[in-house]
């Protein structure tokens, strides 16, 4: 029998709440929805330009590659669709996460590289960032989805080696998820906008 | 307080109106002074309907999303109450 003094001690430990979105998810969804005005403001500046030079392209420069580019759009696009089939994966069978998520780097990495040998080939044909409006706005929204790309790409490798290692939280794949599929969405939009 | 209230609303409603009314005054857009034309119009119309309404459709979604997942949450939760109550 309990002294009176001394009663049970009944310990209670609350139970902690799920948070509706991950820190870090929600941290990369704000960053990703500044870099949408972004580029929102540079396709809507550019579309004004457009519409106000009387010759497109621009005397003297090249035509952009609408037809070339369009592949390495749909290499993106299944760079994306890599990512879903990892996230998928991964609620499943972590370890299997693995393949599909270097399917969708190696993709990405594909992508940048042939957008960089394109630069190399609009430099070679003239197109400069001040050669043109056209050159200016090419360089400068490209140029900015190619350094997100890397930095997403670069995010991903992170991913893949805390994958490797076994200690990545879903959480952590949300982040990098968030990133690379606002890089694969934005992009139709400037291709279509500014290659055409 | 409610006068300047009035005052502020007035002034607001003719700052709108006079928008409305002059739409030609607004065109001081360094970069469009090239061509006078449809089509500048019409482009200058797009980037303000896409401006405009890309924030608001994107906080829409989000606000959408988390209605959607706090229902999931409180849903899964129920149920796991309603199961440890049992046991």
């Amino acid at each position: 029998m309990s002294s009176p003094g001394i009663g049970r001690i009944r310990v209670v430990a609350e139970q902690r709440r799920e948070p509706l979105v991950p820190s870090g998810v929600m941290g990369m969804l704000i960053f990703s929805f500044t870099e949408l005005m972004l580029f929102a403001g540079l396709i809507s500046a550019f579309t004004i330009i457009r519409s106000s030079s009387v010759v497109w392209p621009p005397p003297g420069q090249p035509r952009l590659p609408f037809e070339a580019t369009a592949f390495n759009t749909a290499v993106l696009l299944l760079s994306g669709a890599a990512l879903i089939w990892t996230r998928r994966t991964f609620d499943r069978n972590r370890a299997a996460a693995r393949t599909p998520l270097v399917v969708a780097i190696a993709l990405g990495a594909f992508f940048v590289v042939v957008q960089g040998a394109e630069w190399v080939a609009m430099i070679r044909q003239g197109l400069t960032l001040t050669s043109s409006t056209l050159g200016g706005f090419f360089y400068l929204a490209v140029g900015l989805h190619a350094l997100h790309a890397i930095a997403a790409l670069a995010l991903l490798g992170v991913t893949l080696r805390r994958l490797r290692r076994g200690w990545l939280a879903s959480s952590q794949l949300g982040t990098a998820e968030v990133l690379w599929y606002f890089v694969v969405a934005v992009w139709p939009f400037l291709w279509l906008v500014l290659y055409r | 307080m409610s006068a300047r209230r009035s005052t502020a609303a007035v002034l607001a409603g003719l700052a709108l109106a006079l928008a409305l009314l002059a739409p030609d005054a607004a065109r001081a857009c360094a970069v469009c002074a090239g061509k006078d034309s449809a089509a500048v119009s019409w482009a200058m119309l797009k980037g303000t309907a896409l401006l405009s309404l890309l924030p608001l459709g994107v906080i829409g979604t989000g606000v959408w999303y988390l209605r959607r997942r706090a229902r999931q949450l409180a849903a899964a939760e129920a149920a796991r109450g309603a199961t440890a109550r049992a046991a």
